[in-house]
């Protein structure tokens, strides 16, 4: 079996992103390039002390950026399944 | 990293502000490496003015080996010499440029390139770094500006302001190859971060029939080595005279290509897509 990487493009306020999954064993990260100067992140899903999960990026220090690129990334995947 | 316990008495950690299990902290630190590794690999655009992390090839001290790491891109100075760089903020006033006390602009040095005519003349920053860290700076292309000076309709002479095209340039056939460098690990005095350092060693491109006509406003190239050369550089003993001749080394022209690209490359996320410029004249082969 071969893992498929996905990849797509996500556009806010006229700003592209393109996302890449990064092919990492056991944990889902995406990398995050914009078509703007803002440096690329990568965010990946975590779970926190109240089992709930949580978007964060890797390494930390950007955690605002990722749960709202995290909630972009979710909702494309949602469109996706209807 | 703050440990605290939950109202079960698990240790509970920090995680980007956000409270998480022992478990779950271990589980990111080592996504954060494996990221890290991924991404300085997997890189379109390193460039130099951002200072960021670039894959080089160190030795290992005693083996015929060497590492693949990272490795700050901007050659940070010994801090014991000339110019005195104790601090990520006399860093970053050195790389920049800045106003002193009396408010006098002191402009930026800038250490991404190493001249190779230069490298090994005494009092040079570079100088004992040639001698005793050499490494490879792993690359799969670069990105030069090609001057053109469109004429004067009326006098047919050159234009004073040239016309700038950016050229992505690199190997044939080959994905990687390597470039000569040189590092020097440095500790901020204050906050005690170490950093490995390096620049890349660069050669004369005059004579080299492509290099010349792309980068013809300053005419230089980065020392492309072959495999040969690469080991010397990195694993042989070479004396200055060989480490001299290595770093000007110039890579046959044949076996090179560039192409014109987008000059907002930068900022795009396929940075090297080939991009044609009706008015840039083709390079004229050997």
């Amino acid at each position: 079996m071969e893992k498929t990487i996905a990849s797509f493009e996500l556009e806010l306020n006229g700003v592209k992103m393109n996302v890449v999954e990064l092919n990492i064993p056991g944990s889902t990260a995406f990398k995050v390039s914009f078509s703007s100067d803002r440096k690329p992140i990568v965010v990946a899903r975590a779970t926190n002390a109240d089992a709930a999960r949580f978007w964060t990026s890797i390494p930390e220090g950007r955690q605002k950026e990722a749960e709202g690129v995290g909630k972009l990334i979710e909702e494309y995947f949602k469109s996706q399944r209807h | 990293m703050k440990n605290i316990l939950n109202h079960k008495g698990i240790d509970m950690c920090y995680y980007n502000g956000q409270k998480v299990a022992r478990a779950e902290f271990i589980r990111l630190k080592q996504l954060e490496k494996t990221v890290a590794n991924y991404d300085f690999l997997g890189r379109d655009l390193q460039q130099g003015f951002d200072y960021g992390m670039n894959a080089v090839l160190k030795p290992i001290p005693g083996m015929e080996d060497f590492d693949i790491v990272q490795m700050e891109w901007g050659f940070i100075p010994d801090a014991n010499k000339w110019p005195f760089i104790e601090t990520r903020e006399d860093l970053v006033n050195m790389r920049k440029g800045y106003k002193d006390a009396n408010g006098k602009f002191h402009p930026p040095i800038t250490t991404l390139n190493a001249v190779a005519e230069e490298l090994l003349l005494p009092n040079k920053i570079y100088r004992e770094a040639a001698l005793k860290r050499r490494c490879l700076v792993l690359s799969t292309g670069f990105f030069e500006w090609r001057h053109i000076f469109p004429l004067n309709k009326r006098t047919g002479q050159p234009l004073k302001t040239a016309n700038k095209y950016p050229y992505f340039i690199s190997l044939k056939d080959k994905e990687y190859f390597y470039m000569g460098g040189i590092w020097q690990s440095w500790t901020d005095a204050v906050t005690g971060e170490y950093v490995e350092s390096f620049a890349i060693t660069t050669t004369t491109a005059a004579g080299h029939n492509l290099m010349s006509q792309v980068h013809n406003s300053k005419m230089r190239m980065p020392s492309i080595l072959n495999e040969d050369l690469a080991y010397e550089w990195l694993l042989g003993n070479p004396d200055e005279k060989k480490i001299s001749q290595i770093a000007l080394t110039q890579y046959p022209s044949q076996e090179m290509q560039a192409y014109t690209i987008a000059k907002n490359f930068r900022e795009s996320l396929n940075p090297t897509q080939p991009f044609e410029y009706e008015d840039c004249p083709a390079l004229l082969a050997a």
